[in-house]
């Protein structure tokens, strides 16, 4: 298990597989939300994860296993809905509130 | 402000028997369109058996595979709402929103939707309205 402090996020990246739909979405939704935090947000395929050096990973539960192989050190939350999703909303209070956020 | 949505990209009261059809029913709008090129329709079946494009409240986002981005003319979204649900992996599908797009440039857009998906008004007017000019106002904002 991984985890960091939600006061030290400076980037959330959302992992996707084409980066074109869902996580576009997402990214978006959050960037709004974290605007007054300073956290940069963007989303990037599974595959380049590394490249783009997150503090945090959000991924759907269907990439996860991917998403954690790319980056062992990082953590990881996966969620199941695109949606209204509880743990999404759980790492944007977490870093609103200098949390802890690990995976799972 | 681009407009992502065009008329000509509105289907209400479709049919689909299956996801696949009701993906490649978006694939083949996007075509016609002249948004996509045909690969480009595979490529949304494919992207749809790695991942589901399922978001939650009745509602889907089919769109290609990354790789597929080379057969992406221009950015463009298509609305096709069926007359009955779409059985989807188990979970029910009313409304697909069909996705192109070569980069980030339909990002803001995907944002507003969200939002817009969320809020109890504008997803009544989404998943009931018969208005196009509605919808197009709506999803362009």
């Amino acid at each position: 298990m991984t985890s960091i402090s939600g006061s030290d996020v400076k980037k959330l990246v959302v992992a996707c597989e084409a980066g074109m739909g869902s996580s576009v979405m997402i990214a978006k939704q959050l960037a709004r939300q974290l605007k007054a935090q300073n956290v940069e947000v963007s989303h990037s395929p599974v595959n380049q994860l590394v490249d783009a050096q997150p503090d945090v990973v959000l991924c759907h539960r269907g990439l996860g296993d991917r998403a954690k192989q790319a980056m062992p050190n990082t953590p990881v939350v996966v969620f199941d809905m695109f949606l209204g999703d509880p743990r999404i909303q759980g790492v944007v209070d977490a870093i609103l509130n200098g949390d802890n956020i690990s995976d799972d | 402000m681009t407009n992502f949505l065009q008329l000509a990209g509105i289907r209400l009261g479709a049919t689909a028997s299956s996801r696949e059809e009701a993906v490649r029913l978006c694939g083949e709008l996007l075509h016609t369109l002249g948004a996509v090129n045909e690969p480009y329709i595979d490529a949304m079946w494919e992207r749809e058996n790695i991942i589901s494009s399922y978001m939650g409240e009745q509602v889907a986002l089919p769109h290609g595979t990354d790789a597929s981005r080379q057969y992406v003319n221009f950015a463009q979204l298509v609305f096709v709402r069926f007359a009955e649900p779409v059985d989807w992996d188990g979970e029910a599908v009313r409304l697909c929103i069909g996705i192109a797009a070569k980069g980030d440039e339909h990002g803001e857009l995907l944002g507003n939707l969200a939002e817009k998906l969320l809020s109890e008004a504008s997803y009544k007017t989404l998943m009931e309205t018969t208005s196009t000019s509605e919808l197009l106002d709506l999803i362009n904002l």
